[in-house]
């Protein structure tokens, strides 16, 4: 408290520490201010701007406080009298003036106060890169922090779930490199065959997998436009909502430089697997069923008897395959450096990460080369820009990703999926050579059993697993080159714009594989020492010994052209107006090898959008939008659409009437929006064309004495002249709240109405004769409707204690309203009326307890010969028939309806400790292919515990069993679509916790990611869900969900 | 000024974009459409291709189509699941109206390894060919007729196809307006106006194809073909299953009530079928057909050269142009049959070599004749022994005995002899030998009888154990052959009059005499003369089941004829196959069936109709007894 002057100023000053003053040689002396900013409730206010001044204005520093609210500014010269500004969105600037440097330095405290009307200074990224004031927002938009992103493996969107209000994500894999989640901006609005959000990075349209791989550290903003207002300029491809990306950029820091490093290492496991039974019970179960079927039994008491007394490791296998191939844990790395600094004319950001990721598979030491998943990613974001005049600025803003994934030949998910289902007990995992007579060096004999169907031998995890490799190289890149004018020579205010943008992606795959050699024990001889000699015998195809080597390619490369002229919040007494006029352009191309025209043809887009928003005293908010937008892909005179949208919002708050209120409810704004957007995406291309295929040869038809194939022309998809895209209208009514400066809401209620929904008809009979070609036409229509919400609390409890709160909420439920569906289904079939995506099958009303029950129950068609102890379907329509007309919606749908994520984040002197709950509701899981000892195709299949220890059997005639009656082959009455099969796959679990500890410039951290999981399906983990849209993979039998700790430090200098 | 250059730069930028009026027009120019199909006879020729490619291929191996297999003459080993031995989902009542592992009728991915054939597509195709075909610029007269006649006997034969497996079906006589509701509400046609009308499509067709085709063009269709088939088809609607039978279908009516099945035996029927025989019969030799016989110049016995013409008829040339009518000539359908069916001559287990996996039901054994050309249970020589014991001194069991050509030209037994690798190998077919059990079940490709197929094995056949590849005879197989027409004449006149007229025996002993074998009088005078009535009937059918076996044919034999039920439910035989010693394996047991043997009559005659077809057609009505 030594600096009387600074008592003057609005802050409370006081000296933190000493400072010392430095004088160097031959030169004037410098010294060092160093301070501290907190808000009024004494909590540490980070990435505030301090912008230091000379006393003739010359702007001589710009740097930023720290997690800690600390900032430090060098070489000023001692005696002089300096004035800082400090800048923080949500806060009122302040101004400090008359700083004098001692020769010792001087240390400041600087406290800030809150604007009155919360954070509503704060600027929102909108629709092509436009910044608008949060206050005078009448879109949707949630806008998240990117330190509320960053997550503990390199799978970035995997931070979605519950943490932004209006997405729903579920992740479907926790394979490093293929961990992607999938999101939808307000859930799923139509059955068409685009989803998926437009994503936007710097003005480029990007993939959800460059997303994915996005470094948390480069981003700015990250802003989801979720109604009509915001998605409307992106006229036929903002139906299914716009994520907006900017990047960071460097500050006017005097030619000072700030640098961010944060490196972390870490661990991660599976969060739940699904136990197999072991080899005795699987043979139990085995002859348990060739019983039901009448047949003998299969695996002979000596045969148990050997294995449950481990006679011979080979002669009596018993492989635990999972931990065969898998181990229990595995390591991670990554690293991130950050860059960013600049002066008045030129300014930078760069960043550079590394993340290195290793799959859970072991490293095999009978194969020559590693069996493990290995992702390595490496992502820079290089942003400079410069001002050529003083109204002149021009930018570069790069983004490279490049990924190396090495992974085994056989999908490391089809891996996963082996070692569940693969036989124990018929073959060990290989005979060693000493038992293989003739052996030939570096051949590893598998075992295995002969014969599935169709000739192919069984299943061998560990001969798949073994098999081979392959590399992968994937690179995107993207660079965006703008050129923004400010022309207030013409009118104040306006800015012309022109923006170029690239974006390429190149993947490149090869993979070397070799056939394995394969052994069967054909009987076994016991010596008189009681050695076993196995008779082994060749198998299948002979394996070889070299690499067979393929290649893949593929790539897509993007042009996109946009200028524009924006009147840029122009202030004329109480009105504000805002304008912009767009146009835009953009061609993509396939960098793959495919030579069908259809690949080789650009992809064209092209389209003027506009917005006009206007307030009154930043009370009374209006904006019109509008996109016009053509797409290549329809014919000609039917290629632009038009999307307008309209919005309007009142700051209640700030009206004078309200005064009185203020200092409880310090922000009250409702707001609307009503508009219109498309989605042009279709599954084909030209769709008004009726199109043949040439060339192909025919099978059915061989000609003359060599049986010569001719070819033959086939019509393959018959042309829709009318075809357009989808339109979504969109309606939003939005409440802001904000009650004691410290606690914001946002809720939101929307409603989306597709219609012209572009589907194939089902309807049309099949003697009409379009099979597999039948036309398509925009007939379906969906309402999605919900609410989503997001509530933050921050406060500080005393000067140590710093406490906040955050939770987001989403709900998306929609209904399909037209679908051409065939037209004597009966109402309980329809999805008409259900959500897109709901599990639909047979109601199961448990299992038959006996023949009499069978009797006297309708019959179920599935097969001739239902058994006690098969599933008991209910017969919906009382035709005394269980078929597929019984078929009805019997659970939610298997996309959460319901996503949310709370939790708490406080700080106590320098620890700090967060953590995050996320959930779903409204969620089913449909199991399917989850059948012991067959898939229907092979036979030799695994049982899974669970089906092991509980299902109906003659010994346990419990109707309620967990699995029906076994059986060795497909029973049809059993493995329907059913009730039977459908599980809540709600959950709520701990997504991330974090302790760490400041000290100084330094924090160190130890996080964790689903670390917890609380839910009522106990098979795997429920977000992996049920059958995925391809009926492969999810269903547990995919690679599974991860958690993981990590250990990391960070490090923050300027 | 600096300024005002960039501004003007970049609006002048814009307005150029502008200005690209032509930025969207991205037109596929060389994808082709429709309208290229009529600009040149090139293009439509290959049209006229496609139109038969939907055709369901009954040859396969493991059967696209149920026939080769699920007929109770021929039948793969115990182990395949039906997902790819779609056959046995009939004989173990899998199919049904929610999953039917024959997809003719619509398409979908359940049940997983279903056959495909959209026939109603290429009946589609079929008309958009006769509506289009004049607009090819200078088309020859001899292609305008021959792909008219080619399209209207497809039509036809797609129609016969899916009635055959789905009885009264809905007739497409022309292309529907996919704009027009009522139009796609079409009935099924009674099954009688489905004959008639595709007997009418065939004789139209036979008006304009040319009777037989240059070498180059063998497989399209011809004139023969069209009267071959309409005698099958005519055949099979005058038989007892589908001609007055109010005892199965008395209630099967479409919506307006209109009975789809006529009730009441109209025995005009078969004089109608008679004369069809008859037509296609005149036709056929006319154009050259005969039945095949292979003299070698080597002077052979009676009975040796019958069983020589019999078995190379099938096996021995490339192309059977003298008796084949209509053929698969598919070569991997060849090629499948002959690795599935083949004697296994290698040890140990060898899943790429000949696997003796199909092979012949006793059902198949027991149906040939004696060599005296009479039953077994009415030939004297064999009527009174069990045949299922081997004589003192014998290797085999007396059924294999004293049988008619045609058996040794089609079945292979143990100890008995088999032309193979050009050479004779003598087959060995009891538990552990090289052509018998293995001991394991798990291997999948053994047979479940005991027996061998003969009939599709060239003695040309091998395994060359160096490079591991099975040698395979290249030829083609019968889809309708001359000999199924003289059948067909003898069936209808024996129905319509009651006896054999002498052109029906002419017919009859044209087969006979070339498999070697007596006379059918001669043969019947050792027993006092050719039976009558029902006996007679019985013996015609026997007579044919036998000339066709494993021809595909009896799968719609016994269906036609109404005893579908009661020769694809009843338990199966087989010999003790784990048996290692005459005593134990010349042993009747129960055949190792994949499931439990369920045939609902007169359910399973026919395909079910897929339930997406009845929910989409309000006047479409389900078969009986789904």
């Amino acid at each position: 408290m030594k600096n009387l002057q600074l008592c003057k100023c609005l802050l409370l000053l006081c000296l933190l520490g000493c400072a010392r003053a430095q004088q160097t040689y031959g030169q004037s002396r410098h010294g060092t201010l160093k301070g501290i900013v907190t808000s009024q409730t004494d909590s540490y206010l980070s990435d505030v701007t301090i912008t230091l001044f000379n006393k003739s204005g010359l702007l001589i520093a710009n740097t930023a406080s720290d997690s800690l609210g600390m900032f430090e500014i060098n070489m000023l010269e001692v005696d002089s009298s300096y004035s800082a500004s400090f800048s923080r969105v949500g806060y009122k600037e302040r101004r400090i003036e008359n700083i004098l440097i001692k020769a010792k330095g001087n240390s400041l405290l600087a406290k800030m106060e809150r604007r009155d009307t919360s954070n509503l200074s704060e600027v929102v990224v909108v629709a092509y890169g436009t910044q608008q004031k949060k206050a005078n927002i009448v879109g949707s938009v949630t806008t998240v922090e990117p330190k509320d992103l960053v997550v503990t493996s390199g799978s970035f969107t995997s931070s979605f779930a519950g943490k932004v209000a209006g997405m729903i994500a579920v992740q479907k894999s926790g394979q490093p490199g293929a961990d992607a989640s999938n999101f939808w901006i307000r859930g799923i609005a139509t059955f068409g065959s685009n989803t998926s959000p437009l994503i936007v990075l710097d003005g480029v349209e990007i993939v959800p997998e460059m997303l994915n791989s996005l470094a948390p550290e480069s981003i700015k903003s990250f802003s989801l436009l979720k109604d009509a207002t915001a998605t409307a300029l992106y006229g036929s491809r903002g139906a299914n909502g716009v994520l907006i990306i900017t990047t960071k950029t460097g500050g006017d820091m005097n030619g000072k430089m700030n640098v961010n490093l944060r490196v972390q290492g870490g661990m991660s496991q599976p969060t739940r697997l699904t136990p197999v039974a072991d080899g005795l019970n699987y043979m139990k179960n085995y002859n348990e069923a060739r019983t039901n079927e009448g047949k003998p039994d299969y695996y002979s008491q000596d045969k148990i008897n050997g294995t449950a007394n481990n006679l011979n490791a080979y002669a009596f296998p018993s492989n635990d395959w999972y931990h065969i191939l898998f181990k229990d844990r595995t390591f991670n790395q990554t690293a991130d450096v950050s860059v960013s600094g600049g002066s008045s004319k030129v300014n930078y950001f760069l960043n550079a990460a590394v993340y290195n990721e290793n799959g859970i598979l072991k490293r095999q030491p009978t194969g020559s080369f590693n069996t493990n998943v290995n992702n390595k990613k490496y992502m820079f974001q290089s942003n400079v820009s410069g001002s050529i005049t003083s109204t002149t600025r021009i930018g570069v803003k790069m983004n490279t990703q490049i990924q190396y994934t090495h992974e085994p030949y056989v999908d490391p998910n089809t891996l996963f999926n082996y070692a569940q289902v693969a036989n124990q007990t018929d073959f060990p995992a290989f005979y060693p050579t000493s038992l293989v007579p003739n052996a030939e060096p570096g051949v590893i004999y598998y075992g295995n059993a002969p014969n599935w169907d169709g000739g192919v031998t069984q299943v061998n995890p560990l001969a798949n697993l073994n098999k081979g490799y392959r590399d992968d190289y994937l690179s995107y890149l993207t660079t965006v080159f703008n050129v923004d004018q400010d022309l207030p020579f013409i009118t104040k205010g306006l800015k012309a714009r022109v923006l170029a943008s690239f974006y390429n992606k190149t993947f490149s795959d090869q993979f070397r594989y070799n056939t394995p050699t394969y052994k069967t024990m054909n009987g076994y001889t016991i010596d008189n020492n009681g050695n076993y000699n196995l008779n082994l015998i060749d198998i299948g195809s002979p394996g070889s010994s070299y690499f067979t080597y393929g290649v893949n390619r593929a790539g897509k490369r993007e042009v996109n052209f946009q200028g524009s002229l924006e009147y840029e919040n122009r202030v004329f007494d109480k009105h504000t107006i805002n304008a912009l006029v767009l146009y835009h352009q953009k061609q993509s191309d396939d960098n793959g090898i495919s030579s069908a025209e259809t690949d080789i043809l650009p992809h064209r887009e092209q389209g003027v959008a506009g917005r006009l928003s206007y307030n009154y005293d930043s009370r009374y908010l209006l904006e019109y939008n509008f996109g016009y937008t053509g797409s290549e892909n329809f014919v000609q005179g039917k290629r632009f659409g038009f999307f307008p949208s309209y919005a309007v919002g009142w700051n209640i708050s700030n009206e004078r009437f309200w005064s009185p209120l203020k200092n409880k409810i310090n922000l009250l704004k409702i707001r609307a929006s009503y508009g219109k957007a498309g989605n042009d995406a279709l599954p084909i291309r030209f769709p008004y064309l009726t199109t043949i295929s040439t060339g192909a040869a025919l099978s059915n038809l061989n000609l003359g004495p060599n049986y010569t194939a001719p070819s033959g022309i086939n019509l393959t998809g018959i042309g829709n002249e009318y075809a357009t895209w989808e339109v979504s209208s969109k309606t939003d009514i939005g409440l802001e709240l904000g009650l004691f400066h410290n606690l914001n809401v946002i809720i939101d209620f929307f409603q989306d109405k597709r219609t012209g929904i572009f589907m194939q008809r089902t309807s049309i009979p099949n003697y009409v004769g379009y099979d597999g070609t039948l036309p398509y036409a925009n007939i379906g229509a969906v309402n999605n409707r919900g609410v989503d919400a997001s509530v933050e609390y921050s406060r500080n409890f005393g000067k140590d204690f710093f406490l906040s709160f955050r939770a987001a909420f989403t709900y998306a439920h929609n209904e399909v309203i037209d679908k051409d569906e065939p037209p004597l289904i009966y109402k309980y079939q329809s999805v008409i009326g259900h959500p897109i995506n709901t599990v639909f099958g047979l109601e199961a009303q448990g299992l038959f307890a006996g023949q009499d029950e069978i009797s006297k129950s309708p019959t179920q068609t599935f097969t001739s010969g239902v058994k006690p102890g098969d599933i008991k379907y209910k017969d919906q329509n009382d035709d005394n028939n269980v078929d597929g007309n019984d078929v009805t919606a019997i659970g939610n749908p298997t996309i959460p309806e319901i996503v949310y994520g709370f939790g708490p984040s406080m700080r106590y002197k320098g620890f700090d400790l967060s953590f995050y709950l996320q959930g779903t509701a409204k969620v089913s899981l449909l199991m399917a292919n989850h059948h012991p000892f067959t898939d229907g195709a092979r036979t030799g299949y695994n049982i899974e515990k669970w089906i092991s220890d509980d299902h109906w059997s003659t010994t346990n005639p419990n109707v309620n069993a967990a699995y029906p009656r076994l059986s060795t082959t497909i029973n049809q009455n059993n493995v329907q679509s059913s009730s039977f099969f459908v599980y809540n796959a709600a959950f709520l679990r701990l997504k991330t916790l974090e302790v760490g500890y400041t000290y100084r410039k330094l924090r160190v951290f130890v996080s964790g990611t689903n670390l917890l999981t609380f839910t009522k399906f106990k098979y795997w983990d429920p977000e992996l869900g049920g059958v995925d849209a391809q009926g492969r993979y999810g269903n547990g039998q995919s690679y599974p969900l991860q958690k993981t700790i990590n250990v990391g430090v960070q490090y923050n200098f300027n | 000024m600096k300024r005002i250059y960039t501004v003007a730069a970049l609006l002048f930028g814009m307005l150029a974009v502008f200005s690209c009026k032509k930025y969207l027009d991205v037109i596929p120019n060389g994808t082709a459409s429709l309208d290229d199909v009529w600009k040149s006879e090139t293009n439509c020729q290959q049209f006229v291709n496609t139109l038969y490619s939907q055709r369901p291929n009954k040859f396969y191996g493991t059967t696209f189509a149920p026939d080769l297999l699920g007929g109770g003459d021929w039948i793969s080993g115990p182990k395949g699941t039906v997902q790819y031995f779609r056959y046995k989902s009939l004989l173990y009542g899998q199919e049904n109206a929610n999953s039917s592992y024959f997809q003719y009728m619509t398409s979908r991915s359940a049940p997983a390894g279903n056959a495909t054939y959209p026939i109603y597509k290429m009946i589609r195709y079929c008309y958009l060919l006769l509506d289009n075909v004049t607009k090819v610029p200078n088309i020859s007269k001899a292609n305008l007729d021959s792909w008219r006649g080619e399209a209207l006997y497809l039509i036809a034969f797609y129609h016969q196809t899916l009635l055959e497996y789905y009885g009264p079906v809905v007739l497409l006589k022309d292309n529907i307006n996919l704009n027009s509701d009522d139009e796609m509400d079409l009935p099924r046609s009674p099954f009688d106006s489905c004959v008639s009308f595709i007997a009418r499509e065939y004789d139209q067709a036979a008006q304009l194809l040319p009777a037989t085709r240059p070498t180059a063009q063998l497989g399209y269709a011809t004139a023969v073909m069209a009267k071959s088939y309409k005698s099958r088809l005519l055949l099979l609607a005058a038989s007892k299953q589908f001609n007055g039978n109010a005892a199965d279908y008395a209630n099967f009516k479409s919506k307006d009530n209109t009975p789809l099945m006529s009730l009441t035996y109209d025995k005009q029927k078969w004089k109608v079928a008679l004369d069809a025989a008859q037509d296609a019969i005149i036709n056929a030799e006319s154009a050259g057909f005969k039945l095949y016989t292979h003299f070698t110049g080597a002077s052979l016995s009676a009975f040796d050269q019958g069983e020589m013409n019999y078995h190379d008829a099938f096996c021995e040339p490339s192309y059977n142009t003298d008796e084949f009518i209509d053929v698969n000539a598919g070569q991997t359908n060849v090629q499948v049959i002959q690795q599935c069916s083949g004697p296994r001559v290698i040890l140990p287990y060898n899943a790429s070599s000949f696997r003796n996996y199909f092979t012949p039901t006793f059902d198949a054994v027991e149906a040939y004749y004696t060599k005296n050309g009479l039953p077994l249970n009415v030939d004297p020589l064999t009527k009174n022994l069990n045949l299922y014991t081997v004589a003192p001194g014998d290797s085999t069991a007396l059924l294999n005995r004293n049988r008619e050509p045609r058996f040794y030209a089609s079945i292979g037994f143990d100890r008995g002899k088999m032309a193979f690798n050009n050479d004779t190998l003598i087959l060995r077919c009891r538990g552990g030998e090289l052509q018998g059990d293995l001991g394991n079940d798990n291997l999948e490709y053994q047979g479940c009888t005991g027996y061998v197929m003969k009939k599709y094995m060239h003695k040309s056949c091998y395994w060359n154990n160096t490079t591991k590849a099975n040698i395979y005879k290249t030829y083609v197989f019968p889809s309708l052959r001359l000999a199924e027409l003289y059948l067909n004449y003898a069936e209808a006149d024996f129905e319509y009059n009651g006896s054999l007229s002498a052109a029906s025996l002419t017919y009859l002993n044209k087969i006979r005499a070339r498999a070697g074998l007596p006379g059918f009088e001669n043969s019947w005078a050792l027993v006092g003369g050719i039976p009558t009535g029902e006996q007679l009937r019985q013996v015609l059918r026997q007579e044919r089941t036998i000339e066709l076996m494993m021809e595909g044919r009896r799968f719609f034999d016994v269906r036609r004829w109404g005893i579908a039920a009661q020769e694809l439910g009843k338990p199966q035989k087989a010999w003790n196959l784990k048996g290692k010693t005459v005593a134990t394996f010349y042993q009747i047991t129960a055949m190792q069936e994949t499931g439990i043997r369920i045939f609902e009559a007169p359910k399973t005659n026919w395909l079910a109709i897929p339930i997406e077809e009845l929910n989409k057609n309000p006047n479409m009505v389900q078969n009986p007894g789904y």
